[in-house]
């Protein structure tokens, strides 16, 4: 009984770790996408800094538009962790918060092909949208994780 | 923001003509009167129109201090509007209806220019602002929309007895990326224009100068730094220097928020106890669920008119359905000098919209 039990327990870990390794292989990756005026790649944290709007201006002067997912998307807590290592409700305050000094939050969209239709056509906007989503128009700038 | 939309005077007139339409909107549906929904329009995000992006946020509170009547009154109705057309264009208004009483006798409030200025970005990390704005001493005090805080009342000392509005330049450095210091210096030389001497203005100020330094290691922990001088009006020539600290940390689910305020006054003539101010409060704000938090204040403050301190502690709930609505509902003791809201009972209604 106890070898039954043991190997029910390494099992459930096995199976709980591939879950977690599948997601960092791939399985759920996100895109960055620019609009096609955007020169060059971005980092990591040059991406959470236009999204917690301590960067608004891309280098060649263009004002930065950054679009996000609705608060209940999985891309957007998926996002939201990975690059902001925030929650997206804790995240909501804060861009009230910017709002209320005249910086404007992000664009929220309500799918990946609405982003990808709001960034090829708004100069200056940036967005993240599924793997799977054509992007056609856009700039792919990056990948996540 | 969205650039080569121009089309001139007429495209510009169109965009004012908007305005006016999309701010009379807010206007009606503050009043409980919807004519019609917006399209796109999401709760809390404001209006865009072109580069200009309309908001605001309404307040009623219902008070029942001990000893006194019961009052429900339309706290404030604000419209706030701002734009970025270039780099040297950032203009933002605000204007606010302020304590129009709605019962048990009917005032009308008076209309206030909270803010009115514009930004010149320098470069991607300097900013000049000009023209009637917040200062920027403690969180509180830039963030103070009804339905961002989490009090009714407000603690003494993010307002009580220094300028909580400059008129003038500031210049502010913030470094872009993975380094998170803000700095920013201000300087009012006369007179706050439009200046209102409200609840949260019982003296009049001149001649403000000040700094802030910030360092938030994220966006939910913050630490800062004001210092502030100032001539109080009326006064014989009296003038002050305070000294603020501040922060916004978390601890697991719970948010803690505080300010610590000295104030040394000099000179003049007029009449009061201490030479000093000093004191601050303590704020936990702890989640029961997604949209049910329980808070906590404590505060302690020395004014310069009493011989007492005021000694204040609130708790109270907030339901938050959405990050843009609060219903809050809470118990003050206030103990000491009659400065702030007496000990009651306060609930209140708050929507950014």
């Amino acid at each position: 009984m106890g070898v039954w039990i043991a190997r029910a327990v390494i099992s459930f870990a096995l199976l709980a770790m591939a879950s977690q390794t599948g997601f960092a292989k791939g399985g759920s990756q996100i895109l960055i996408v620019g609009n096609q005026g955007i020169s060059g790649s971005i980092s990591r944290k040059g991406l959470a800094a236009i999204y917690l709007l301590r960067v608004v201006f891309w280098p060649n002067g263009q004002r930065i538009v950054p679009v996000n997912r609705g608060a209940s998307s999985a891309l957007r807590v998926e996002f939201s962790t990975l690059v902001l290592h925030e929650p997206p409700m804790a995240l909501a305050n804060y861009w009230s918060q910017m709002h209320f000094q005249g910086i404007n939050p992000p664009v929220v969209m309500g799918s990946s092909r609405a982003v990808v239709a709001f960034v090829r056509k708004v100069p200056g906007a940036i967005g993240y949208v599924s793997a799977t989503t054509p992007t056609d128009g856009t700039k792919v700038l990056g990948r996540l994780p | 923001m969205v650039e080569g939309r121009g089309n001139g005077t007429r495209g510009d007139f169109r965009d004012v003509a908007r305005v006016v339409v999309v701010w009379s909107w807010f206007v009606a549906q503050a009043c409980g009167v919807v004519p019609v929904a917006i399209a796109g329009y999401r709760l809390g995000g404001g209006e865009s129109i072109g580069n200009f992006n309309l908001a605001g946020y309404s307040s009623i509170v219902f008070s029942a201090p001990h000893g006194s009547p019961n009052d429900l009154t339309l706290e404030g109705l604000s419209l706030f509007a701002f734009g970025h057309q270039s780099r040297y264009v950032n203009p933002f208004l605000e204007a606010e209806i302020e304590n129009a009483q709605i019962a048990p006798e009917t005032h009308s409030g008076k209309v206030a220019i909270e803010r009115l200025y514009n930004d010149f970005n320098l470069s991607s990390a300097t900013t000049l602002r000009a023209g009637k704005m917040l200062t920027p001493v403690g969180d509180w005090n830039l963030t103070h929309a009804a339905p961002l805080v989490w009090t009714v009342t407000r603690p003494l000392a993010t307002y009580y007895s220094f300028p909580v509005f400059v008129t003038g330049a500031a210049l502010r450095f913030q470094r872009p990326a993975d380094v998170r210091w803000d700095a920013q210096f201000y300087v009012q030389p006369g007179r706050d224009a439009f200046a209102e001497g409200g609840d949260y203005e019982p003296y009049q100020y001149s001649q403000v100068a000040g700094f802030n330094v910030h360092y938030g290691w994220d966006p939910l922990n913050r630490l800062g730094l004001s210092v502030q001088t100032a001539s109080i009006e009326q006064s014989g020539g009296a003038s002050q220097i305070l000294g603020s600290f501040y922060g916004e940390f978390t601890t697991g689910p719970a948010m803690w928020e505080f300010q610590a305020n000295f104030t040394d006054i000099h000179g003049g003539t007029f009449a009061r106890v201490h030479n000093h101010e000093e004191g601050g409060f303590l704020q936990a704000v702890y989640p029961l669920t997604d949209h049910w938090f329980a808070v906590g204040q404590g505060e302690i403050y020395q004014t310069q008119e009493y011989v007492a301190r005021a000694r204040r502690w609130a708790v109270g709930v907030v339901y938050r359905p959405r990050t843009a609505i609060s219903w809050k509902l809470e118990y003050l003791d206030a103990k000491g000098p009659p400065v702030g809201e007496p000990t009651g009972v306060y609930a209140a209604f708050a929507v950014l919209f």
